[in-house]
């Protein structure tokens, strides 16, 4: 009895609560605006080439009827790419980057040692990003993060 | 403050390994999966749910991108006529895309316009004939960067060059249709167009015949547009997968003419004796003697050979017997040669001189000049 108290404490989450996660690049492309100021225009991503600046946008739905916490987004800069320096955003959500993989800290505070010489990280150090909310995700609640990198 | 410090050591492994890491300055090869992860953590009530993961997955495309340079950066092509084909421009071609890719080259005359070499000016002035050939050099087999027996003709495009590679291609026309004067400048335009880049085993072609840089050859049923597709993007100066390079060709023959003002062939006379006065202002009368100095000058930039000059004595004068002298190679005191040289004819009433090669030279110091005496009587 104790046995099944557990596994049905444990178990019923995945019936009926879940957060569901996707992940879309869009081509971004700076155009001139009609003012003369330039602006970006996320497009769909059917033609990239080495150069070319990806964005991602990462959407998160609480599918479940439980408000949610902790949500916490790893995402590494996929190979063959480069970050663009301060591109990532995420609304409620603080951000912190890695150079290892594996110990995030924010952008001012990673330094990377190279030559025999400590320097602060720049955007080709960045190996992961992380965003992590700051409040509980409501049931049926929504939200995306972005970043962006160039293609090598 | 003591937290950073231990940031530092696990960074300065990710520092090392992307040393390993080969960029081409092309970029990401044609063809490349782009991966993006996203992993997300939650808790319900405290307690750690399993992960969440989402990806997405992007081809690189092809960029076509590719540009042209002059394969003598200081000079223009010259020609003596020496070899049967004649180099009217030589170009590199860099691939500077990110997919092996072949190209079509072509000629044409340029007429009347002008390339600056290394400060300096060369105007179009003549055409060459259009008859082209298309080598491609092999700087493995022959002498790079020149032409040679290893070079391959081309029949069609480059075989594909593979991102980040050159070749270089010698436009030549015979010398048969190479004619003009000495330092005459010939300015070729060669157009070069990508053809085909082949990623993963197909080929796709590089199309430029409607001018529209966005197509490419996506609009083709075959190759719908899409992120897990492969897609054409011209990178290329004008998007239009096309690229311009104008080369110099310098004629550098010999001249045995002059400019039009002053003759490189002159003849002069001068009265050396009659009967009545000696050699102390001697008239020209019957019985005297005459002296006739015929000089020729190379100002070309190229050795004049094979030079051969034929002079009838004048009417009513008779050579004089023994009085044919010759400078040249150097020499500026006539001597007198070997009659396979130079002789008189009696039977044509002429003399004969084999001057062989008569050296031209840009520098003017180095122009030969040959000189020919030979004394006739009035009769």
């Amino acid at each position: 009895m104790r046995l099944l108290t557990t596994l049905m404490f444990l178990l019923p989450f995945s019936a009926f609560a879940g957060v569901s996660l996707e992940s879309q690049p869009y081509r971004v492309v700076v155009t001139p605006q009609e003012d003369g100021s330039m602006a970006e225009e996320w497009k769909e991503a059917d033609r990239i080439a080495p150069g070319d600046k990806v964005g991602y946008r990462i959407t998160y739905v609480n599918t479940g009827e439980e408000p949610v916490s902790g949500v916490t987004i790893n995402n590494p800069v996929p190979d063959n790419t480069v970050f663009i320096m301060n591109s990532a955003n995420g609304t409620g959500a603080t951000i912190t980057y890695s150079v290892d993989g594996s110990q995030f800290a924010p952008l001012g505070e990673l330094k990377v040692l190279e030559g025999g010489e400590v320097r602060p990280a720049g955007a080709a150090d960045i190996k992961s990003i992380r965003w992590v909310l700051n409040d509980a995700l409501a049931a049926d609640a929504s939200g995306n993060v972005e970043f962006q990198v160039r293609v090598k | 403050m003591k937290k950073h410090v231990k940031l530092v050591g696990p960074a300065v492994l990710a520092a090392m390994s992307t040393l390993a890491v080969e960029v081409h300055a092309a970029g990401t090869a044609a063809g490349t999966d782009v991966i993006n992860t996203a992993t997300l953590n939650y808790q319900i009530n405290g307690i750690d749910q399993d992960a969440v993961e989402a990806q997405d997955t992007f081809k690189v495309d092809i960029k076509s991108d590719f540009g042209l340079t002059r394969v003598l950066t200081t000079e223009p092509n010259t020609t003596s006529l020496e070899a049967d084909n004649v180099v009217v421009a030589a170009v590199q071609i860099t691939n500077e895309g990110n997919a092996p890719t072949s190209f079509a080259v072509a000629a044409a005359n340029e007429t009347g316009t002008t390339l600056d070499i290394n400060g300096e000016t060369y105007t179009d002035n003549i055409d060459t004939g259009t008859t082209y050939s298309y080598y491609v050099d092999d700087p493995i087999n022959g002498t790079q960067g020149a032409l040679d027996a290893a070079d391959t003709l081309l029949s069609g495009p480059t075989a594909e060059i593979p991102a980040d590679e050159s070749v270089t291609v010698f436009v030549t026309v015979p010398k048969t249709e190479v004619t003009g004067s000495d330092q005459d400048v010939a300015l070729t335009s060669v157009t070069v167009n990508g053809v085909d880049s082949t990623v993963d085993g197909t080929t796709y072609a590089l199309d430029t015949d409607d001018g529209d840089p966005s197509n490419g050859s996506v609009d083709d049923a075959a190759n719908p547009n899409g992120a897990t597709t492969i897609e054409i993007v011209y990178a290329d100066d004008g998007s239009d997968n096309t690229e311009l390079l104008t080369d110099a060709l310098v004629l550098e023959f010999p001249n045995l003419d002059g400019d039009g003002t002053t003759s490189n062939l002159t003849k002069e006379s001068a009265v050396i004796s009659d009967p009545l006065n000696g050699t102390t202002n001697p008239k020209a009368i019957p019985g005297a003697v005459v002296e006739y100095t015929i000089t020729l000058t190379n100002t070309g930039t190229a050795d004049a050979t094979n030079v051969v000059i034929t002079d009838v004595i004048p009417a009513d004068t008779t050579y004089i017997a023994d009085t044919l002298m010759v400078a040249m190679d150097g020499a500026t005191t006539p001597v007198v040669v070997d009659p396979s040289i130079a002789s008189y004819d009696a039977g044509t009433d002429t003399i004969t001189a084999n001057l062989g090669t008569v050296d031209g030279d840009a520098d003017p110091a180095n122009q030969e000049t040959n000189v020919i005496v030979f004394q006739v009587t009035i009769n």
